[in-house]
């Protein structure tokens, strides 16, 4: 990690022009979001953009406590509370033409100093407890925090009178965020804790994570960095929670409560615990996919049956899988057979579209299926003659793993046109191109392609298992009776969404989508081979 | 002037008296040998200097001043460093991270410092990665530097403990069965770089060592513990006739 890349002689004018470079870099992109970037969107996408940079944000303070310190907190909303509350009602009886800017700047600091203070009335009895103890505790004062805030509706019940708005919030707070502000603390959350990290001090709060025994005996104060730790988590929630009052106007406790903390630990687990980069992209994706269910239509309750059953189907096939006596060869040659049904079966669908259909839409669609389908199958054909892999069942997958990889491209085009909001078709679309970056030069080498092959199939599979699963279980007298009719909305079911993405993530890989893995220079210098490979990577 | 007194240090486990009345000097430059059978309580008695657990009564001295009660971070600072009998890495890290870790009490940087990364945080960290450097040299790991500790095999990784232990430049070294699960080879090496370590930088040590041959070998003054007690006392020669010890060690050849 960062200790490992430091080279051992400190040089004043480089460190200088980095320091002063990175300013201006950060000047630069604010300049451009808000001259450029801003007036070219409309407010919805503006606001997807706020949102989605402020939870991003929001996991990364988190994850200083959760991932970097390893003290598992689960009440974190309480802070991001604390923080639009505090600075949301100084604004509100306060603020009269000032400077909006240097108003916002001293809000800030309100928010982020008050969410400290909560942060040490919390953290100081919490801490001392560990593991299940101290994240029922979190999740207990989180709620306390929350439930003290909705009663604070200035009649007999309030502390001194003090009006909040009880369960319906403070409204008309001044609208002074602009999204600038938003990606500027982002960076500088982002920035905080890199730094930490790249220094000797920083490597104490992963001491404290890895082994509190062993670090109290190198000398660590485990009590007081786990403090520090927390408090510097709650003070950046606070602060992102003064940019979001000032940003939606109005703010209720509902916000804030015991769904917002899982949603934001969530982030972190998936992301990757102790993974500032996969905190921040967790972080930004999952918030927008929150906001993207909003928008998807009500899916009938039998088909969201039909696909909870077959993913289950498809982790129980492939445990049984990795059982059976196939081998591992058998095994790739197996799964790569149903993906390409999956494909065989877009080309039919994609057969029927193109010729019936009675909008352009649709049509277009079918073709677009129609020939991603067959040219996948080419893929695969081409990639099995090539013998691009060492096995059968390698070289299948692999040809899966550029079928998947047009597929996406195609989906990303064919997607431009729909309603969902540019931001969402930007984030995926420049998601999708990390990742496959990331498989094809990383230094996995040969190994990425059949990897995402893999995941290829797996979706492929999962595709063709529900057809028959959903027929099947139309044809169950008491589902049909009882589910025929009923339509979910995917906004109503996103934290199920969320916690069976959890579950998901933690079956296959219990250290995060990016573990402790984290984005850095030397990984792209590595990736493009102008560095090479050290012996091992100590990640 | 003593570096550590043991004096009448006592713990109790409910009703298990784990150590019972132990008391011991170490001087500066000593190369101290604490030995026992399984469950003596050796191991306890190095929770107990280095702060893990209180002495139900007694006293722990170290250079002048009573440790009793102190938190073993602040043990640490005083200039107590150990190694575990269950190997305690910081597991996730590479081994050049937990060397690094070792110096953690030598920096002098702010936590304010080290978030905006200001100069000293820097300079003081390429420093702690130079040391840590030149004490994996001395241990042969330099190979090994960029690794996740915890892919080491088990001797490299008692290793990297003593390193990471030596890195916070103790004034005594406690060492828990450095040498268990060590192969004879790597076991002779071991206390060859144990003695060097005394003999070449004047380094305190207090070991622990559940093979009586070994610790023989090596030490000039020895603690024999059976059941919490302390049974014998004195240079290996005086040991090795003591009869109270060779009952203890009853079956095994001393
Ligand atoms: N925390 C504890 N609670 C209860 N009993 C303990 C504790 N720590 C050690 N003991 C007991 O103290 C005795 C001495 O243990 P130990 O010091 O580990 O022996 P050894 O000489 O093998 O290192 C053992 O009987 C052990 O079970
Ligand atoms: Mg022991």
């Amino acid at each position: 990690m960062a200790a490992a890349t430091v080279t051992p002689s400190f040089a004043p004018g480089r460190y200088v022009l980095v320091r002063l470079l990175s300013f201006l870099l950060v000047a630069a992109i604010a300049f451009v979001v808000e001259r450029q970037v801003v007036p070219s969107l409309n407010n919805y996408d503006a606001t997807l953009i706020v949102r989605s940079l402020l939870y991003a944000s929001l996991a990364v303070s988190l994850n200083l406590i959760n991932g970097i310190t390893g003290q598992f907190s689960v009440g974190h909303a309480a802070f991001f509370l604390v923080g639009a509350y505090v600075s949301g009602y100084v604004t509100r009886n306060y603020f009269d033409s000032q400077d909006p800017l240097l108003w916002i700047t001293g809000m800030t600091v309100v928010g982020g100093v008050a969410a400290a203070i909560a942060g040490i009335v919390v953290g100081l009895p919490s801490l001392r407890l560990r593991g299940d103890y101290l994240a029922v505790a979190t999740l207990g004062f989180g709620e306390i925090i929350r439930i003290i805030v909705q009663n604070q509706d200035g009649k007999n019940l309030s502390f001194g009178g003090l009006d909040l708005g009880g369960a319906f919030g403070l409204n008309k707070i001044d609208k002074l965020t602009h999204v600038w502000h938003v990606v500027v603390l982002f960076i500088l959350i982002v920035a905080l804790c890199r730094n930490l990290l790249k220094t000797s001090h920083g490597l104490s709060f992963l001491a404290v994570r890895e082994d509190e025994l062993a670090a109290e005996a190198t000398g660590v104060n485990t009590t007081r960095t786990k403090v520090v730790a927390f408090v510097l988590g709650a003070a950046m929630a606070g602060m992102v929670g003064t940019l979001f009052a000032h940003h939606e106007g109005f703010i209720t406790p509902v916000t804030f409560d015991m769904s917002t903390s899982f949603l934001i630990l969530t982030m972190v687990v998936i992301g990757g615990t102790g993974s500032i980069t996969g905190a921040a992209l967790a972080g930004a994706a999952l918030k927008l996919l929150e906001e993207a269910l909003r928008k998807i239509d009500q899916i009938p309750a039998i088909d969201l049956l039909g696909y909870i059953v077959s993913a289950l189907l498809v982790l129980l096939l492939v445990k049984t899988l990795r059982r059976s006596r196939f081998g591992e060869n058998g095994r790739h040659v197996f799964l790569s057979l149903l993906g390409a049904v999956a494909l065989a079966g877009a080309v039919v669908k994609g057969l029927a579209l193109s010729g019936d259909a009675d909008s352009g839409y649709v049509r277009f669609v079918g073709w677009a299926m129609l020939a991603v389908g067959s040219l996948s199958i080419l893929f695969i054909v081409v990639a099995l003659v090539r013998r691009a892999g060492a096995t059968v069942g390698e070289r299948m997958l692999t040809g899966l793993g550029w079928a998947g990889a047009l597929i996406a491209l195609v989906g990303c085009y064919v997607h431009w046109f729909t309603g969902v909001s540019v931001v969402i078709k930007v984030s995926v679309i420049a998601m999708l191109l990390a990742l496959a970056a990331f498989t094809t030069l990383s230094g996995h080498g040969r190994r990425g392609m059949p990897a995402f092959g893999a995941v290829v199939a797996l979706f492929g599979s999962l595709i063709v298992v529900k057809m028959p699963v959903t027929m099947a279980l139309h044809s169950v007298p008491f589902i049909e009776e009882n589910l025929k009719d009923t339509l979910y909305s995917p906004n109503n079911l996103r934290m199920a969404i969320f916690a069976f993405l959890l579950v998901v993530v933690m079956l296959v890989r219990p250290i995060g989508v990016l573990g402790h893995h984290e984005f850095s220079w030397d990984l792209v210098k590595r990736m493009f081979g102008m560095k090479h490979k050290q012996q091992e990577i100590a990640v | 002037m003593s570096l550590l007194t043991l004096d009448r240090a006592t713990i109790r486990f409910g009703g298990l008296v784990a150590v019972n009345d132990v008391s011991f000097m170490i001087h500066e430059g000593d190369l101290f040998g604490l030995i026992g059978p399984n469950g003596a309580g050796k191991t306890t008695c190095f929770n107990l200097i280095t702060g893990v657990y209180k002495p139900t009564s007694g006293d722990v001295r170290f250079d002048g001043r009573s440790i009793r009660g102190l938190r073993p971070s602040a043990i640490a600072a005083l200039g107590i460093a150990r190694t575990f009998q269950n190997i305690r890495l910081f597991s996730a890290l590479s081994v050049l991270e937990n060397v690094v870790i070792g110096g953690f009490l030598r920096h002098r940087c702010t936590l304010t410092e080290a978030l905006c990364l200001l100069p000293r945080s820097i300079k003081e960290t390429d420093d702690l990665v130079v040391e840590a450097m030149k004490l994996i040299e001395s241990f042969n790991l330099t190979e090994f530097t960029n690794w996740r500790s915890s892919d080491l095999s088990y001797g490299d990784q008692r290793r990297v403990e003593i390193a990471r232990a030596l890195a916070t430049r103790p004034k005594l070294l406690l060492l828990d069965e450095p040498a268990a699960g060590m192969n004879p080879q790597e076991k002779q090496e071991l206390m060859a770089q144990i003695r060097r370590l005394r003999d070449e930088f004047g380094q305190t040590i207090l070991l622990i060592e559940h093979d009586m041959k070994v610790v023989m070998g090596i030490c000039e003054k020895i603690v024999v513990l059976d059941h919490g007690a302390e049974i014998a006392a004195g240079s290996p020669e005086e040991i090795r006739c003591d009869p109270k010890v060779i009952e203890a060690y009853l079956g095994e050849p001393v």
